[in-house]
């Protein structure tokens, strides 16, 4: 593989892996009144207090979230054979079944980042207002089953195995937000709020293999693959080779020089509060869009690859005792099939994208809360949430017991089920007067590797945050006197 | 802060601790090393592989500068050849000696009796005025009969006159006549003339007469009782002719002119030159051998069996003598058990004198041009196995035709031979072609399979009968190969283990299903496999003009590599 090919991957990659350190808002918090970063999950939340973050101090709202429906089992497994303790899934001791068994139609990994740059919220206009600042990044991978289908078994039939690799992506997607944000309480039982962002792009990747038909049998091999890579990034340029014989330019690396703003965009977010004492006292209903809003990018650059290849044999037929040079030498034959596997993952350069638009990543939750009537201090909670990102679209329940024993300290304990399967979530939220500390989870991993990964689905999120407060009797007595219970 | 609000602060901070803690897995601990043996293939894994060139046969059976196996440049076919030259085989007929010839005088009373009148008297020689002449010679031995000999004679006669009463004898038409059998150059019509020459009293005149040659008969000759064949030779000269006198010649005091004329005979020298007659001369039996010993390796095993249509022996005689000559000879083919020698005798008859004939001797005439065919249909047999050598022994004799022959001359015979065997094949001819593969293991020993399998369609254009085997090798360390245990190699043509790849033509190729299986029966055991050595067992059952032709080919389609189960790599 060409250099620039492994690049690709890394960029990629390493996009990922940075956003890796932030993570999105905590789903486990949903239901926690005293956590400060609520409305991030829905703009209609009124604090409990006013807040700043210590400006460029990441402890504000430092999130570190993966969410996958794989994991290091899926890959690595125990083997305690030869010395050797662990081996991977390609070992022919691993059954096709007993690996394949543990993957999905298509195999995602999400990371995501919200680092609040300057983030504070107060009290004022009968509402809550919250001003951000905040650094986002979401990237996210796709791998098909196909594709491990066909790593793993190769070729099963003696009449010829067909595998279609479909929707192999990865995607980044890179920007600061500016956000303006207002909850306001209608009426005594509903609340709404919004948010409006204005949003600067830092840069966009997607690197995606549409389609891949490989076909192996005992008389031809057939590959054929549709796809393409798009940068969205200021300064970024492709190098590329001489033109070939049929005037492509094969990409060969990149430059960078002069890096700027990639793009400009906005996006809202809007949510509501609906208090159902009428029905059922304690009872609540909550709904938020996220991040509805797109991204348009200045011109980025685009390179595809449309190839197919057959083999179906030796070109010319083999020779025996070949002279130099001549077409029938095996050897060199052998050589070609290498050459010509190396042609087919070639990207070529197909110019400029132009300004192109790309959505964000929405979410909608939907929350269902209720206050025990035996126990004031403790609540339940269901939150549906869809996050839409196709082909990354996910989805997750998660039902949250939240206990508040005291005025300063709330904890929740959660279950999520999803498309990353089940896990289990948690936070302690300190919020006496004068400052808030929280620490949890939404996805408590079980099993570790001695590196904290996690053995099983890679779904993990370490959530910690310090932020200043103030005026939490004054926004309690202000919205006593606007209605006679509180939200 | 109360302190039921530090006991809860407690409470939660061990219990975020023993979270964090109680789930380490120490089994998956990424630092140590992970085994990276892989599978990959999957378990029909299958490669395609086309096909070979249509391989002629002039590279499976090569042949090098120097083989006794060639190939024809205008046809293609294969032919085995090896030739040699006898050793010139010289002889001479030896000349003999004659005994000094004997001869007797001739004298002659001469009376001319005139009338007076006539100025000139003649007179004719009497009838009886002759010699005898005579000589004796004893034929060598490999003279069987002569009935001319050439000579280098002298005959000198000398007339004198003598107690004459004239003074000089005029000689008008005087022949001298010799035996008929007596051949000069000299001669006219058999006779000698002396014509208008003139004898004075007390003078002489001589006349030499070279011979050449004297016809000989049955009668000249004798056998003695031990055997031996003496010439001898008798006849007679003779004068024959008129004489005259000038009457003025006459001395006073006569009538009658007498004299005598007196005739010497004498043979100045006689050399027998040469000879036309029956010569069965003393020719020395030659001998030679060819070693068959740059025989390409199919052919040098000892069970080799061909079963050659029309092995050719081809003479070529350089008969430099006047000699209509016989030849014959034997040819051996030797083997390393003498009881397994094989002779053919073969003979050529009537090889013309003083040319270069060339001969054919076979079991089939192959129309040569310019050759003469000699049937043998017992030379297969000399062949039929590879010798390490083939004898000739050649004897050479004149028949009992009449030659010319020159005495003391060196004459001599020499021929070439060859043995010229065209690959053209009976239906019991058999041999083993063996080959090999290596180098393999340097590239196969990161990988492991149980089992490869090769398939292709083979398309034979050979007219031989083809049958595939092998064994798997490893290296034995001393730079060569040695057989793998725990690795098996199964070949099946058509489905059928020790199956055959039947005959084909360049016109209409055979094709047949070729599998060659190669089974690890001890695990890991093919990690050692250098290659495989193979051999085709060759023969021509049922074949129809198995001739080889460097054109015709052998070529696998359709080629498959089909690795059952997959590869195992070891990346470790």
């Amino acid at each position: 593989m060409n250099t620039y090919k492994l690049k690709h991957l890394l960029t990629l990659v390493f996009m990922g892996c940075f956003s890796a350190t932030f993570a999105q808002s905590l789903q486990s918090s949903y239901f926690m009144e005293g956590m400060t970063y609520r409305h991030q999950l829905n703009p209609a939340f009124c604090n409990e207090s006013n807040y700043i973050n210590l400006p460029f101090f990441v402890l504000g709202n430092f999130n570190a979230t993966t969410t996958a429906n794989m994991g290091v089992e899926n890959f690595i497994y125990k083997y305690n054979q030869n010395g050797y303790p662990l081996t991977t899934f390609m070992n022919p001791d691993i059954s096709g079944r007993e690996f394949l068994d543990g993957l999905h139609d298509k195999n995602r990994l999400n990371v995501n980042l919200s680092m609040p740059i300057i983030a504070f919220g107060f009290y004022k206009w009968n509402g809550f207002n919250t001003f951000g600042i905040n650094l986002k990044s979401s990237t996210s991978v796709n791998l098909p089953y196909a594709l491990f289908d066909f790593m793993k078994n190769g070729m099963t039939d003696e009449g010829g195995t067909y595998y279609n690799v479909k929707d192999l992506n990865v995607r980044s997607n890179n920007y600061i937000e500016l956000a303006l944000g207002h909850s306001h309480s209608i009426n005594e039982r509903l609340t709404i709020g919004g948010k409006f962002k204005f949003l600067v792009g830092a840069g966009n990747a997607e690197a995606k293999i549409k389609n891949m038909d490989i076909y192996m049998s005992e008389d031809k091999w057939d590959i054929s693959a549709q796809g393409d890579m798009i940068y969205s990034v200021q300064g970024l340029s492709y190098k590329t080779k001489s033109p070939n014989d049929l005037g492509q330019h094969e990409v060969d690396g990149f430059d960078f020089h002069n890096g700027g703003i990639a793009g400009f965009g906005a996006a809202i977010d809007l949510g509501a509060v609906y208090k159902f004492d009428c029905l059922l006292k304690g009872l609540s209903v909550s709904a938020s869009l996220l991040d509805f809003g797109f991204i348009n990018w200045k011109d980025g650059i685009r390179s595809k690859m449309v190839n197919s290849y057959t083999f179906d044999g030796f070109e010319h037929p083999i020779e025996i005792d070949p002279e130099d040079g001549s077409p029938g030498n095996i050897d060199d034959q052998i050589d070609k099939i290498g050459d010509d596997l190396e042609d087919f993952i070639r990207f070529y350069d197909d110019g400029t994208t132009g300004k192109r638009n790309t959505m964000l990543a929405a979410s909608f939750n939907l929350g269902l809360g209720y206050e025990m009537p035996f126990y004031k201090k403790l609540s339940v909670g269901l939150l549906s949430t869809v996050h839409l990102n196709r082909p990354f679209t996910w989805g997750e329940a998660r039902l949250s017991a939240t206990v508040a024993p005291v005025k300063w300290f709330e904890a929740s304990v959660n279950y999520g089920i999803g498309t990353f399967g089940s896990s289990l979530g948690w936070v302690l939220n300190f919020h006496p007067n004068g400052f808030n500390f929280f620490i949890g989870t939404d996805h408590q991993f079980t099993r570790i590797t001695p590196q904290f990964v996690p053995i099983g689905n890679a779904n993990s999120s370490v959530n910690v945050g310090f932020n200043i407060t103030w005026g939490k009797k004054k926004i309690a007595n202000k919205r006593a006197q606007l209605y006679s219970s509180e939200i | 802060m109360s302190k039921k609000s530090l006991l809860l602060l407690s409470v939660v901070s061990l219990l975020i601790l023993s979270l964090h803690t109680s789930c380490v897995d120490e089994n998956y601990d990424l630092s140590k090393k992970i085994d990276l043996t892989i599978s990959v293939g999957g378990s029909e894994f299958a490669i395609p592989g086309g096909m070979t060139e249509e391989i002629p046969l002039s590279k499976i059976l090569t042949v090098e500068e120097g083989d006794l196996v060639k190939i024809d440049p205008l046809t293609g076919d294969y032919f085995l050849q090896q030739s040699d030259v006898l050793e010139k085989t010289s002889f001479t007929v030896s000349g003999f000696n004659i005994a000094t010839p004997s001869l007797s005088p001739i004298s002659t009373e001469l009376k001319f009796m005139g009338d007076g009148n006539a100025s000139i008297i003649t007179t004719m020689l009497p009838d009886n005025t002759e010699a005898n002449l005579s000589f004796t010679a004893l034929l060598p031995n490999e003279v069987k009969s002569v009935s001319c000999l050439k000579t280098d004679m002298l005959l000198t006669l000398t007339l004198t006159l003598s107690d004459a009463t004239i003074k000089a004898l005029q000689l008008k038409e005087v022949a001298i006549v010799l035996p008929s059998g007596m051949i000069s150059n000299a001669l006219t019509d058999g006779k000698y003339i002396i014509k208008d020459k003139q004898i004075i009293a007390g003078g002489k005149l001589t006349v030499n007469i070279p011979i050449q040659r004297i016809d000989l008969t049955a009668d000249d000759f004798e056998t003695n009782p031990s055997g031996e064949v003496r010439l001898d030779y008798t006849n007679k000269i003779s004068l024959q002719g008129e004489l005259s006198i000038n009457t003025a010649d006459i001395l006073s005091g006569s009538d009658v002119g007498t004299a005598n004329l007196k005739t010497d005979i004498k043979v100045s020298h006689i050399y027998a030159t040469g000879m036309k007659g029956v010569v069965h001369p003393s020719i020395e039996k030659q001998s030679s051998v060819i070693y068959l010993d740059n025989l390409p390796d199919f052919l040098s095993d000892k069970n080799v069996r061909l079963d050659p249509l029309n092995p050719m022996i081809l003479i070529t005689a350089n008969n430099q003598s006047p000699v209509v000559a016989d030849i014959s000879g034997t040819l051996t083919s030797t083997y390393e058990q003498s009881s397994d020698n094989v002779s053919v005798p073969f003979s050529i008859d009537d090889i013309p004198a003083t040319a270069t004939t060339d001969y054919c001797v076979s079991p089939i005439n192959p129309n040569l041009p310019q050759t003469i065919w000699i049937e043998n249909r017992d030379i297969p047999s000399l062949i039929h196995r590879i010798p390490e050598s083939i004898a000739i022994e050649v004897g050479v004799n004149g028949n009992d035709d009449e030659i010319d022959v020159d005495f003391n001359k060196d004459y001599y015979f020499q021929s070439n031979y060859e043995i010229n065997v065209p690959f053209v094949f009976g239906d019991k001819m058999n041999f083993t072609y063996t080959d090999s593969i290596s180098g393999w293991h340097e590239d196969i020993k990161k990988y492991s399979v149980k089992q490869i399998n090769a398939h292709a369609i083979a398309v034979n254009k050979i007219p031989l009968n083809l049958v595939f085997k092998g064994i798997a090798v490893r290296e034995d360390g001393k730079g060569g190969v040695t057989e793998l245990q725990g690795v098996k190699v199964y070949t099946k043509i058509d489905g059928k283990e020790n199956g055959i790849i039947k005959a084909g033509e360049i016109a209409s190729a055979s094709q047949a299903k070729v599998v060659v299986e190669i089974l690890e029966t001890t695990p890991g055991a093919i990690k050692n496999l250098d290659g495989i050595v193979w051999w085709v067992e060759v023969d021509s059952k049922e074949v129809v003009d198995g001739r080889l032709n460097e054109h015709q080919t052998f070529q696998l389609k359709e080629l498959k590599l089909k690795v059952p189960g997959g590869m195992v790599i070891d990346f470790n």
